[in-house]
Formats: C-alpha cells, structure tokens, sequence
C-alpha cells in the first residue's frame, strides 16, 4: 500500500512537473541545443567517428608510399555506421601530398564474391575497416588491396587478431593505435613519429 | 481575410525554397572536423571521445553510476549532499549529534556512523565515520565526475558500496574558475579553481569556503520535564555550518612512471543545540575549565558539583566513577533531583547554540603508477588521513568525549598483468597502521586521556577473464588480518554482454569491515557486541539487467545482502543521562530490494532521470523494518537548454517515511521530547542557469555563467526519526523553501 502511495504521489509530482514544463515552453517558445554544450567546465568530448577520420587522415598525411603509384587517393571504407561514414566522406576532396581523397563506401555488393578484379588504379591505398564491417573473406580482399594498401582495423582484440598494419583501440576513452611492422611491406614506410605516438608495436 | 491567407501563403512558399536552396547547397562545412584535421597529431590522440549511448556500457563488476560535472550543474547542487540525496537508494541521513553525517544506501540506516560506505578522492580512501564535512562542503566545482558504486565491486572497492570523487584533467579541462553564491539562511560560499599546466605538471587547487544556518529546530526541554520538574516550552533555533576546504592534485611524468600527489584539507564547525536538542538553550556566561583553559560558557545555572570520591562537593551533581554491572562504564553523572526554586534562574533565549561541534580533516597521498607497459603495470599508494574532532558542550546531563584525533597510515601495492587481452590479474597488498587519542573530560576538569592503536594487513587478488565473446568472469579473494582475527572474503561476477544493447550481472561478494579505531580499541566497554566480533561482516549479492542504445539506458537491479555485527544504538540505554553511549549488535539484518533506473535523451537538448527504489530489512528474529531507511525511493528529474543560453532543470526526490520509526510510548515517558511524526515527503529543486555571454549575444560575457535555484520548492516541513536519541520521535532534517544565487567566472 505504501509503495502504490508513493506511486500515486510521485505521479501527482511528476503532473506538476510536466506543467512547469508546458508553461515554461508555452511562455519561452525557445529551440533546444544540447545542455552539454551549455555546461561550463564540461569537458569537450568529440565523436568517436570524427576523431578516427581525422586519425586516418593523419596517417595518409605521415606515411610514405614508396611507389607513386600506389597513392591511388582511395580510401575504402568497410562499415555499418552512418557515423563513420558521415566522418569518413568528409576526408573525400581533401588533398594529402599532392593527392586529392576519394573516399569509397564498400558495401555488401562490392564485397560480394563476384567482386571483379580491380586493376592496380582502383586498388585502396588505405582500407579502414570497422568493428561492425561485413564479414569480408581473403580472396574479396585481395581484389581491393594491393600490397602498397595500408590496412587499418578497429578491433579490441588486439592486432595479432587483425591481421591489419595498423589497430585502432580505444584506450582511457581516447583513440590509441597499434602497429604490426611484421604486416608492413617495403613499399610503405612509417615514419618514427608514428611510431613514437604507438601505444605498442609489434616489431 | 484574403490578404493574410495571401500572405501566409507566400511565407509558406518562400520557406519552402529557402529550406531547398539550403539543401542542395555544396558539403557544408563541419568546424568539429576541421578542427580535428588542423590539430597536431599527437595532440589528437589526447582528446576524449564523446560516448555513442546516452551512457557508457558499463562491464565493470560493480552497479555503476557516473555523474559528471555537467550534470552536477545541471541540477543546481549546492553540496554533495544534493546530489546524493537524488541517487538510487540513497539517502543522507544524521542524528542530533552529528547532522547529515551518514550515506543510508540500499536500507542500511542504523547508525550515525558512516559506516557502511567508502569515500575517495581519485580512488584513494578518505573518508572516515564522520563524514560530514564532506557532504555538506565538499567543493564540487573541482569534479569532473563523481561515480557512485553500489553493492558489491571490485576487489578494491568498500562494504556496502563508495562514492569516488574524481577531480578534474588538467589536459581536458585547463580552466580556471571562480564562483559565487548566496542564499536563503545565510548561504554563502566561495570558491576559487586552477587547473593548469605549470611546466609539465598538471595542478588542480580548489579553495573554498561555505557559510549557512539550516535546519530550524523547535527544542523541547524533555529533561528538565523529567529530573527539574519545570516546564519550559519550546524554543526555535537554527543550527549553523561554517566550513573551509583546500584540496589540490598535482601530477607529472617521470622516466620510471606516473606521479600524483591528493591532499585534501577541511576544516568544519557546527553551532548547535543538537546534541542535547531536548533541552532548551539556555544563556551562558564565559568560564575557564579551572586549567586555565576557557572552555566556552556557562550557563546561568549554577553548577554544584559533587565529586565522590572525596573531591569537592556540593548539592546538585554527583559525579561517579564507579563501576556498573560489572565493567566499568567511565565516568558517569547522576542528577540530584532540585528543587523548582534552585533552577528558578533557567533563562531561555533564542538561536543562541548549546555546543560546537568541529572537524579536521588532512589527508594526503603519494601515488605512483608505472609507464604504460604492454601487459603489466605497477601502482604504489601511501596514504595519511588524519581527523580531528572536538565537540564542546555544557550540559551536565552526560559524560562526552570531547576531543577525538585519529590518525591512519596506509601502504599499498599491487600490480596488474594482462598477458592476453582477455585475462588479466591483479595482485597486491594493504598495510594499515591506525592510532587515536581520545581526551575524555566533563564540565570543568580533564578526566581521561586514551590512546589506541592497531595494524591491518590485507592482501588481494583479482582474476578478470573473459570468454566466448559475452561473458567476463571476475573472480577474487581477500584476506584479511589484524589482532583481533583474520578473515578471508571471497566474491565472484559475471557479466554476460547479451548483443550490443544487452547486458545482465550477476555478483557475489563477501566483505568484512573493520571498525573505526576509536569504536574498536577505546570505546569496547561501552560498546556491548563490538568486542566479541570486531569486524563487521557483509554479504552482498546482485543481480542486474541494463540496456542502453543512443537514447535510452534503463536497468532493473534485485539486491539481497546480510550484514553482522551492525551495531545501531540499544534503545533502551542509548540515552546518555542515566548510563553511557550502549550499543548492540542486532546479530543479523537482511536487506533486500529492487532498484530501476531510468536515463533518457530524445533530444539533444532534454535529458530525463529517474530512478525507483523498493527495498526491506529484518533481523535474524524475523522482526521487520529495522532500520530507518525508507521502503521507497522515487526520484525523477529533468533538464533542458536553449539556443539562447539558458538550461532549466527540475528534480524530485521522493522518500516514504521511514520503515522504523521511534516508539510513540517510550517517547511520550518524555512529555515534551514528542517532535512531528517523521513522515514521507518530497523535496523539489528546480535550478536556472545561464551563459551571459549567450544569451545577451554578447562576447565579452562569454566566461560568465549565472544561476539561481530554489531548494525544496514545495516548502515541506521534512523529518527524519531521531537515530541516536531515541526518546525523541524526531528531528527536523531539511530546511524550508529557499532561494540561491550563483555567479562563476571562468578564466582561460
């Protein structure tokens, strides 16, 4: 009996509430932003999408590929969320070292099985693909990269488990990266102050 | 007619083009993400990233809840109090002597002590069982965020759950500030706040100072009543705060690791009538002790001692010393019944306060951690709490101790090791040395000086793994040894992570407590139970479901847990006038509840709270509501903010009355000690706060922010029973509807 009491009175409280409210919009008719924002001394936090772009970004910035050929300006991208690839296509018109980004959204199609043979123009020279990407198998892979492709994942399982260059992770809620050097070819160089921002790698 | 249809119509048009033309206009420009793409590199990585979900995903072993500084503000809390008493199942609850000194969380409300949960600054333990201070005055401006763990957590973590008060990163937040605020009662506060990289050390200092009367009391002189044979009527007074903090954090890099060094500093005193609330005030003149010692006032009654044992005598008081019922029970004081003609010159007078309460505290920690290693790391703690209690008053009814000073040293160690991303284990051990001084006297002369002390060793060990994709197992032991005994606790948890939005707890833990040293080592005569079983011992089991998408985080949560040897006071002898301070342990409460949980964001702008608590105890003879926690929690708030700059909040804390109440009967043997019935009630707060700079469109303004907030808006007369004293139904617990202003400046 006391808890439905309680109930009935919170509700009373919550009517009440609610009409402080309607008369609050009623009289201020205001549009909303985000009490976050408003909030002094609140940290700025950045999205998680926005801030891996922008980390890729600095990647194709920092790496050296060897052969001209490979900075193709192609970022694939393998992914499910709208956020990333609302991140990503902003990268797309940027230029990096001469070489203007252009961003391609990999879906399901394209990694379908018949996936045709690209020619080395076509090939990705970043691929960046995300913890929700669809499952992708070796052989669709090998027609999109080319062994001058830097492979970025995002897996909290480690690098080992990737199989790619380079691992984003989420350490202390910020971005960190992992470097597999054993993955890395000739034909990419990493400069040392990548590998001095590291938070491990695999030599 | 027409002619506004027309021109309706042309606006509706005209819209419709502006709205097309600004879609089909190029890639527009996002500053966030040029932001980022123009930053340094290695200053990218520094930056926070903002949480997908309305919260985080919380895998941690423990019920979680963080509360950032955003939300703090958001809400217009004055002091943590405020914000604890919106949490679920809380509540900070007092007694006549030691006003909102005690966290009540999950049904545990016994005792005044804080006993039962575990305070820390950036993890390291400063709480002790006055905690006072810290709910009432902690400066909240220097949080970044305050997370709150319920039930059992990790093998690191308190009893029945802890409060960690993390402070602010330098490199997050390197903002200084300074605020403002004044009120109704006599609120006022000031707070200064750095954080600043000073050449490669990161500081945070946050001086404060807070000022304010509170709670109005209406006391009655149920004494007098009883022993003088007069009747005086009630007289209203209100108790008074003053409190001053310093706390800082300093943090640098070394080649060998980390170092970071808390210190926290505060220093609180406490005008009130409390302690012997039952007794009106009563007009005193300045006095020494006969030490030379001024001790304060005396009162226009004159005291005419007696001392037994040959000392001085006279006709009124009688001092004893003499053993009863076989142990010796310290000092004790025995009334002469007078006559009405010789305590003919009580003089009554309001708002004038029977006795100061004050308490230090000092607390400092040097912490260490290693540098970033693949798959281990080292931490290393030494810690030193301090506190200092002196509580002055002139009452004759009671011997007291008025002077208590503790000290704690703590060293700890333990490592971590990760040699798989899905197993890691931890290590480590805790040496405590404690000692106290207690300095007994009564009225006029020292009677007795105690010291005490002890060691407490504990070692630990924790072994995280997780398997098949969704399950993390956590299990862990402690052991524990002191003088007195030695004990092992063991707890296990396992976190299922259902799919991306689902996941579910289930933790088990043991724990043992041990008492205040002062409890432990000095007051054992007195405090019947505490000496057969010194620690106290918890079990606590949880079982929780939580989901949590972009917008919504909602989780049910079915506690169950026992505690032992609790010692609340004996009702029958709690009194301090005819015997001494008793305690007895009720062998065994059961607590059990259900606690739901709601955090919505539909908008980016409107946020909504709510959490519901259900919860009851019995003791091991099957008695119910033995404690004075509530059955029913209900707490629901809101907060929203506009383009303009403004951010309006409201918040409801809804509390049933009390499960156990104070018996009417024995109550009514004191004819005068009956206070209102300590019933349920709400407490309103509703909080509005604005960027200057914003809302008058004005730049200059933008290091601004102003707010004003009113406390308990519904002007409920609130109560809580009286915890100590229990021959008085109850005590005033919250004062009436009020109004603060708040100013903060923010220095780049």
């Amino acid at each position: 009996m006391g808890l439905i009491d309680a109930i009935f009175t919170s509700i009373k409280s919550l009517c009440f509430i609610t009409l402080l409210i309607c008369l609050s919009l009623t009289f201020s008719s205001l549009s909303f932003s985000s009490p976050d924002q408003e909030t002094e001394q609140a940290e700025k936090k950045y999205s998680e999408a926005k801030l891996k772009a922008a980390v890729v970004f600095n990647f194709m910035r920092f790496i050296q590929w060897q052969k001209a050929a490979s900075r193709t300006g192609k970022l694939c991208l393998i992914t499910q969320s709208p956020d990333y690839l609302q991140a990503f296509s902003y990268l797309s018109g940027k230029t990096v070292k001469q070489t203007t980004i252009q961003l391609a959204h990999l879906t399901k199609d394209d990694l379908d099985i018949n996936t045709p043979q690209t020619n080395g123009k076509d090939k990705c020279q970043v691929l960046f693909t995300t913890k929700d990407k669809h499952s992708i198998d070796k052989k669709t892979l090998n027609k999109i990269v080319s062994k001058d492709t830097l492979t970025i994942s995002e897996s909290d399982n480690g690098i080992k488990n990737t199989n790619t260059m380079i691992n984003l992770i989420n350490h202390k809620n910020r971005v960190a990266f992992e470097i597999d050097l054993t993955n890395i070819n000739p034909g990419l160089l990493i400069p040392s102050q990548v590998l001095r921002l590291a938070k491990e790698v695999i030599q | 007619m027409k002619l506004v249809m027309h021109y309706l119509n042309r606006s509706v048009i005209a819209l419709l083009l502006v709205s097309c033309s600004s879609l089909s206009t190029a890639k527009k420009i996002d500053p966030e993400m040029e932001e980022l793409l123009s930053m340094d590199f290695a200053n990218l990585l520094l930056l926070p990233m903002a949480s997908k979900r309305v919260q985080e995903i919380d895998v941690e072993p423990g019920i979680v809840r963080v509360i950032s500084q955003a939300e703090i503000q958001a809400y217009g809390a004055r002091h943590l109090r405020d914000v604890l008493d919106k949490q679920t199942s809380m509540q900070i609850i007092g007694s006549h002597f030691v006003p909102h000194n005690t966290t009540s969380l999950r049904a545990s409300a016994s005792t005044q002590e804080d006993d039962t949960i575990l305070i820390l600054i950036n993890g390291r333990p400063i709480s002790s069982t006055k905690n006072y201070d810290i709910y009432q005055s902690f400066p909240l401006s220097s949080l970044k965020q305050i997370e709150i763990m319920r039930g059992p957590g990790t093998i690191l973590h308190g009893a029945v759950g802890s409060i960690n008060l993390v402070t602010h990163d330098v490199k997050e937040t390197p903002l200084s500030t300074t605020h403002l605020s004044s009120g109704d009662f006599g609120y006022e506060k000031k707070s200064f706040n750095i954080n600043k990289n000073i050449e490669g050390f990161d500081l945070t200092l946050t001086i404060s100072e807070h000022e304010f009367d509170n709670e109005m009391h209406q006391v009655y002189d149920s004494q007098a009543s009883l022993f003088y044979f007069i009747d005086i009527p009630p007289v209203d007074y209100q108790t008074s705060y003053s409190y001053k903090n310093a706390l800082s954090t300093l943090k640098f890099n070394t080649l060998l690791g980390d170092f970071k060094i808390n210190s926290f500093y505060s220093d609180g005193s406490v005008l009130h009538a409390r302690p012997y609330f039952d007794l009106n005030s009563v007009a005193f003149e300045p006095v020494d002790d006969g030490l030379g010692n001024d001790i304060g006032n005396e009162s226009d009654i004159i005291f005419d001692i007696e001392l037994v044992n040959g000392f001085e005598s006279g006709p009124d008081i009688v001092f004893e010393t003499e053993p009863e019922s076989g142990f010796d029970n310290g000092p004790e004081v025995i009334f002469d019944a007078g006559s009405d003609e010789e305590f003919g010159n009580f003089s009554l007078e309001e708002s004038s306060s029977l006795s100061t309460l004050e308490y230090k505290r000092h607390f400092f920690d040097l912490g260490y951690v290693s540098s970033d290693q693949a798959d281990w790391q080292i931490y290393a703690n030494l810690s030193y709490l301090a506190t200092e209690e002196s509580f002055l008053s002139f009452m004759p009814s009671s011997d007291y101790i008025s002077n208590v000073n503790t000290d704690t040293y703590i060293a700890e160690a333990n490592t971590s090791y990760q040699p798989r991303k899905n197993i890691k284990l931890l290590l480590g051990g805790r040496y405590t040395y404690r000692k106290a001084l207690v300095t007994t006297r009564v009225p006029f002369f020292i009677l007795e000086n105690t010291k005490a002390n002890n060691t407490i060793r504990l070692f630990y060990s924790q072994l995280d793994y997780g398997f098949l994709n969704h399950f993390k197992l956590i299990s862990g032991i402690q052991y524990g040894d002191s003088e007195d005994e030695s004990l092992l606790s063991p707890r296990i948890s396992l976190i299922t992570q259902i799919n991306t939005n689902w996941n579910s707890k289930l933790l088990y833990r043991r724990s043992y407590r041990q008492h205040s040293i002062t409890d432990d080592e000095i007051f054992t005569n007195t405090l019947l139970g505490s000496s057969t079983e010194p620690w106290a011992k918890f079990d606590v089991f949880d079982a929780q479901l939580n989901y949590i998408d972009k917008k919504l985080a909602v989780s049910i949560t079915y506690f169950n847990s026992s505690s032992n040897s609790t010692r609340p006071s004996d009702p029958l002898t709690a009194r301090g006038i005819l015997s001494q301070f008793t305690y007895l342990n009720f062998n065994k409460i059961h607590y059990s509840g259900l606690e739901f949980e709601i955090k919505s964001k539909p908008t980016r702008a409107f946020q909504l709270d709510a959490n519901i608590t259900y919860q009851k105890t019995k003791d091991s003879a099957g008695t119910r509501n033995v404690t004075y926690a509530p059955k029913a929690m209900i707490k629901t708030g809101f907060s929203y903010a506009t383009n303009q700059g403004l951010i309006f909040s409201l918040f409801n804390s809804y509390f049933s009355a009390s499960a156990l109440q104070n018996n009417d009967e024995f109550v009514n043997f004191f004819p005068l000690g009956n206070n209102p019935e300590a019933k349920s009630y709400h407490l309103l707060n509703a909080n509005v706060s604005m960027q200057a700079g914003i809302f008058l469109n004005n730049t200059a303004l933008n290091n601004i922010r102003l707010s004003l907030s009113i406390d308990n808006l519904l002007d409920e007369e609130i109560w809580f029973p009286s915890i100590q004293d229990i021959d008085v139904l109850s005590l005033p617990h919250h004062a009436g509807r009020s109004i603060y202003f708040n100013f903060s400046y923010r220095f780049k």
